[in-house]
This record gives C-alpha cells, structure tokens and sequence, in this order.
C-alpha cells in the first residue's frame, strides 16, 4: 500500500514538473525587454535553492552520524552531497546560459559566478576525501566533519559574498517587475547591472541644485546601447530626472548621491505588470516546489543504493 | 532565416526539446527507484551468511628418535 502510494507520488511529480516545463515556454509572458531569454530563471532559481537544501540536509545527517555512529546517517549525508552538487552544477551552467545570452559572455568571473565555483571545488573536495580514504570508519568521520565545515561556507558563498561586491552583473534587484529593487552605488568609470541591463556610470556633474549623471546603458545581449542622463535634485534630496529605458517601460534614477565620493546609488523605476506578474511568481513557486520533491526523491534512491552496496560489501567481507 | 528559428516556432521546439529530457530522466529514476527497491527486497529476504569460527591451528614439533610428537595428546 505504500509503496502504491509512493509511486502515484511519484507519478504526479513527472505530471507536474512536465506542468511547470509548458508553463515555463508557453504560459508565462515574456520578460519585458529580455524575450524567451529570462524562461531560464524558472529553472535557474529553484536549482540554486534545492541545492543550499541539499547541502543543509548533508551537514545535518554528518552531525547525526558524529553523534551516533549509523552508517545510514553517513549514507544520507553522502547522497545529500552528492545531489546538492548536481543541482549547484545545474544552477551554474543555467545561469552561465543566461548570462551569455543577456550579457553577450558565459563567464566572466562574476562575484556570484567565483562565490559559486568556490563552493563547487569545496564539495568536489569532499568526495576526493572521501575518495582517498580507504578505512570505512575514517571515510565516514573524515567525510561528517568535512561536511559540516563546508555547509559553514554556503550561506557566506551564496548569499553574504556576492552582496558584499560593489559591481555585480547577477541581478541584484529582484527579477520580476514591479518588485522592490534596492539599486546599485557606482562610482565614476564602475560597470554594474539593474535588473537585466548592464549600466556604466560616466560622470557626475552639478548643476545648481541638481547633480546630472551621464550613464551608459547596455541592451541584453550587448546588441546596442544609449547614453542616459537621469539627474538628482540636492535640495529635495529626490530623483528629479527620470529617462526611460530604450524601448522600455522601466526608468532609470538616481535615488543618492554623493558628490564628496563621486558615488552615486542607481535604481529602477518599475511599472509592474499586474496579473503576468502572478502567473511568472506561480510557476516560479511550482517549480521550486517540483524541484524540491526531485531533489527528495534523488536523494532517497541513491541514499538506498548506498546502503545496499554497504550491506554488500559487508556479505563480501563475511564470507571471505 | 530557417522557419525552426523564428521566436514563434522556436519557443515550441524548446518546449518539446526539454519535455523529452524530463521525460527521459524521469524514466531512469523510475526504474533506477524500482531496481534498488527489487534489490533491497532480495537482501533483507536473503538471510546474512554467518561468519565462520576463527581456524585454530596447533604446531606439532616431531623428534623421530622419541617416536611420539609432542604437544600431541
């Protein structure tokens, strides 16, 4: 009876995933601006969570296995690894896609893109440990303990570390429109991103009680670009000028400035677009929903074939 | 252009492109779930081969000119 029940889950998350999958191409609108480029994000988004999931799961089944000395505990914390890898690999190559598409280039050494690699080398060496042990015993204490030092670095890798960067092409607003957005700080000559365009900051220059910005804007995909002048107005401490994006509905502002530093914080204006948004943040739930039961179910599967070449290898050794 | 990459009908072969790799993967986790589970099933039935009493080996030293070895009872 359950493993009935657990099939016909199974079965509904092929139904649901394929879902998300027609969802992704053909019901959400296009992201304004970016095309079918930005579909990616519905896959990109839900890999990147599962695997920070997947890793949490590893660190606290290492801690059991520290605590109680299950080799099942050592198993789970293994397969969780392993499939938290797999999803971080997903994230990247998905957000490499989208990065060659909208920015013209696959990797360019990015702060997210470096924070993630690192993370990747991090759980690779997890595995040569592993790998290199030949004792049971000490594969599995090595291996918890290594585990639990890792899981350390990946809420600094993927979230404090590519926060701390003053340029970043990731986009730092949220991705969809009408979303609050906290704007980027450049300083003269520095390159930075708001939501999908890449923006240079050329200048700043006063004038009366206005400071006006000179700011290059780069379309997705670097196919064009155009030289945009939103300004400042000191006395109210407000954006005054507001150029729109070329082609777009979106603005560009300077929210702050500061003239002593010649920095100044850059923002999007963003219409939002009403009901399109809710369908994009619907699918966006469903399909980090649907990736968290595949990562469950990733993760049960080889847990078991873990346990079960333990148990064979542990035959073979009883009968030699 | 080639009509396959016109927006419209691209979007579409995408679609089909990646429901055919999610239908393919399910398919392996279907039958990769189902073979461990066979085989899980098989070795619980399977009773665990007992490990065999250690061998005790006895030294006999032998003196031809005395005949009997010693040690040996």
């Amino acid at each position: 009876m359950a493993a009935t029940r657990t099939r016909v889950a199974h079965l509904l998350l092929g139904i649901w995933m394929a879902g998300v999958l027609v969802a992704m191409f053909v019901v959400i609108p296009q992201y304004e601006g970016l095309g079918n480029a930005g579909r990616i994000i519905i896959m990109h988004v839900p890999t990147a969570w599962v695997s920070v999931l997947a890793f949490g799961v590893s660190a606290t089944f290492s801690a059991l296995y520290l605590w109680r000395k299950k080799p099942e505990d050592d198993d789970r914390a293994l397969a969780a690894a392993e499939c938290g890898f797999l999803f971080t690999v997903l994230a990247t190559v998905t957000g490499a896609i989208f990065s060659q598409v909208v920015w013209g280039i696959y990797w360019n050494w990015d702060p997210r893109q470096t924070s993630i690699f690192v993370l990747l080398l991090i759980y690779a060496g997890l595995f040569a440990l592993r790998a290199a042990l030949d004792n049971p015993d000490q594969k599995r204490q090595l291996g918890a303990v290594f585990s639990l030092f890792a899981f350390v670095t990946v809420p600094f890798l993927i979230f404090v570390a590519p926060r701390m960067a003053e340029s970043t092409l990731h986009p730092n607003c949220a991705f969809l429109p009408g979303s609050k957005c906290d704007g980027i700080e450049l300083s003269e000559g520095r390159i930075g991103l708001l939501g999908d365009r890449k923006v240079q900051l050329l200048t700043l220059e006063q004038q009366g009680d206005q400071v006006v910005a000179q700011v290059i804007v780069s379309e997705p995909g670097l196919a064009s670009e155009a030289t945009l002048t939103p300004s400042f107005d000191v006395a109210k401490a407000a954006p005054a000028v507001m150029p729109e994006f070329p082609g777009l509905r979106y603005r560009i502002k300077v929210q702050n400035v500061d003239m002593a530093t010649g920095v100044a914080r850059l923002n999007i204006e963003a219409p939002g677009t009403g009901a399109s948004d809710l369908r994009t943040r619907l699918t966006l739930l469903a399909s980090t929903l649907g990736f968290t039961a595949l990562f469950i179910w990733m993760y049960q599967i080889r847990a078991r074939l873990l346990g079960i070449q333990w148990q064979l290898a542990q035959r073979q050794g009883a009968w030699q | 252009m080639s009509m396959a990459l016109e927006a419209g009908v691209a979007v579409y072969i995408a679609l089909i492109v990646a429901l055919a790799v999610w239908a393919g993967v399910f398919v392996y986790l279907w039958r990769l779930d189902a073979q461990s589970r066979e085989l899980q099933r098989r070795l619980e039935q399977q009773p665990a081969p007992e490990i065999s009493p250690p061998v005790s080996v006895s030294v006999r030293q032998q003196r031809p000119d005395l005949g009997e070895p010693r040690g040996a009872e």
